[in-house]
């Protein structure tokens, strides 16, 4: 190195941005994880020291280097939820698909939600719901409610887009209707995007950077800036329905409760009484239709207490196809047509 | 994308400048410098690596530090040591200190004790010793070799990660 003389503002610039994806996007790369990376905005500072003797006399010296701001990071992820295609009816309406979405950029960052209805390559097209289009889960209870104390707020772009502060999820809902002339067998596609509202940010190439003045969670200095990950500021996932001809829906719910004052408290001795609706829709008819539920460890099954369809049953595996075993509850109905509602109801005892 | 050498060391030497506050105590001239190194492919296919400012780190990057000291005096300068900690949020890059003519050796004590990386210990809950990993290093020392005659100058330095 030469003379230390030559302070040159412009000299600053000059090729800090040339070539500056290229270390980012080396960055990105060589980096597995961010999901718990520093939070953007964090100042790191550093000071190093020089001791040295001169002329016979200690001295020390210090200098500080510009402190290093860690930039925002902006990588979403979007997933579908469902294991498969969410088997529906030809004609249904209001059916989801269930999606996660998860910063895992390390600052908080606004996704503004997108879904497309015209995948290809699939069968059908499913269709946006009269009831809405897309639900944030809100409600505090896994799964769609669309009403009641439970309901899950309905998604608005521009008015309640998705805030995600650093590795934060959130659980969304697509509605679609499923057309009334649909095959069996056939399959409909909804891509859902979630797309980074900081301006230019989605769909930027990997290691794009923004001084991002718009964005109030990133202070605008030189050093300090938005950077886009490998998922473009934007993610994208495409989940599907399967049509059906004949179709189970099983509703688990308790049916009453009773403690041993008399309440309806959940305290050890608590009896509880299930009830399993499980309905055949469609046109055709379902076969083998059985029914097992594997109680948990925390209740003991209350022997005698089996009702299918109203009608008590035995819980030893006889003929009358209900039974009580190795803490198995079962039934089993055969072929059954639709349209059909069977009913199992038992009590168990909480331990 | 060929490097210009004249340019390159022109813009090295600015952008230190700029980037840096400088203390002049005595007669060594010290400055502390934070980079990112950019790895360029040059025509040939040779991979380069050059120096810029810290812009976009973010975590994953990996950031240079150096720190440039200068003999300003007429006479020599004697018993010259650098120690620079390892900023928080950062982890040092295994093998990445630098210095020439420098015995270098690392603390995980913020300092406290010094030892070469592959006898440095920390004590564990029990009072037992074992060895320093490499994110539990806290600080790096170089004790140059000699003296720092008049006008001569040097750097030392090292990588670490962004956490």
């Amino acid at each position: 190195m030469g003379s230390f003389v030559g302070i040159c503002a412009a000299c600053r610039w000059l090729g800090a941005w040339r070539g500056f994806c290229a270390v980012v996007c080396a960055a990105l790369l060589h980096s597995g994880a961010w999901a718990i990376g520093t939070p953007a905005g964090t100042q790191i500072p550093n000071r190093a020291t020089l001791e040295y003797v001169y002329k016979g006399k200690p001295t020390t010296a210090v200098a500080v280097s510009a402190p290093v701001v860690v930039a925002k990071l902006i990588n979403p992820v979007l997933s579908w939820q469902d294991l498969a295609a969410v088997p529906v009816l030809a004609g249904e309406a209001a059916r989801a698909l269930t999606f996660v979405l998860t910063n895992t950029g390390n600052g908080t960052e606004t996704f503004q939600i997108i879904r497309n209805n015209t995948v290809a390559g699939d069968v059908f097209h499913p269709v946006t719901s009269t009831v809405g289009a897309i639900y944030i889960e809100t409600g505090g209870e896994p799964g769609l409610q669309t009403s009641g104390p439970h309901a899950d707020r309905l998604y608005v772009p521009g008015v309640n887009d998705i805030t995600l502060a650093a590795d934060a999820s959130q659980v969304l809902y697509v509605l679609s209707d499923i057309p009334g002339a649909t095959g069996e067998g056939a399959r409909g596609n909804v891509s859902l995007e979630a797309r980074s509202t900081t301006p230019g940010a989605a769909g930027a190439a990997p290691g794009t950077a923004f001084i991002s003045a718009s964005n109030p969670h990133v202070p605008v200095t030189p050093s300090s800036v938005a950077v886009v990950g490998l998922t473009r500021g934007q993610a994208a996932a495409v989940g599907g329905y399967m049509v059906h001809g004949v179709l189970v829906t099983l509703d688990k719910s308790v049916a009453n409760r009773r403690d041993p004052t008399g309440g309806t408290q959940v305290v050890t001795g608590t009896e509880l009484t299930y009830r399993i609706v499980l309905t055949v829709n469609g046109t055709g008819t379902v076969q083998n239709l059985t029914f097992s539920d594997p109680l948990p460890g925390g209740l003991t099954y209350k022997p005698g207490t089996l009702v299918v369809d109203g009608v008590a049953r035995s819980d030893a595996a006889d003929a009358d196809q209900a039974a009580f075993a190795a803490g198995v509850v079962s039934a089993t109905f055969g072929d059954v047509a639709a349209p059909a509602v069977r009913t199992i109801e038992f009590k168990v005892l909480v331990n | 994308m060929r490097k210009n050498p004249v340019a390159g060391a022109l813009l090295f030497m600015c952008l230190a400048w700029s980037a840096l506050t400088a203390h002049a105590q005595g007669a060594i001239e010290v400055m502390n410098s934070a980079e990112m190194e950019q790895q360029i492919k040059t025509a040939d296919g040779k991979v380069e690596v050059r120096r810029a400012p810290v812009k976009g780190a973010v975590p994953g990057t990996v950031v240079v530090y150096t720190t440039t000291f200068r003999n300003t005096g007429n006479k020599p300068a004697a018993g010259v040591v650098i120690k620079n900690p390892v900023p928080a949020n950062t982890t040092l890059v295994p093998a990445s200190a630098f210095g020439e003519n420098a015995d270098i050796s690392y603390s995980a004590d913020g300092g406290k004790t010094w030892a070469a990386i592959d006898k440095l210990k920390v004590k564990t809950a029990d009072g037992k010793e074992r060895p320093a990993g490499i994110s539990e290093i806290t600080d790096v020392r170089w004790s140059l070799r000699g003296e720092l005659g008049a006008g001569k100058q040097g750097e030392v330095g090292f990588r670490v990660v962004i956490n």
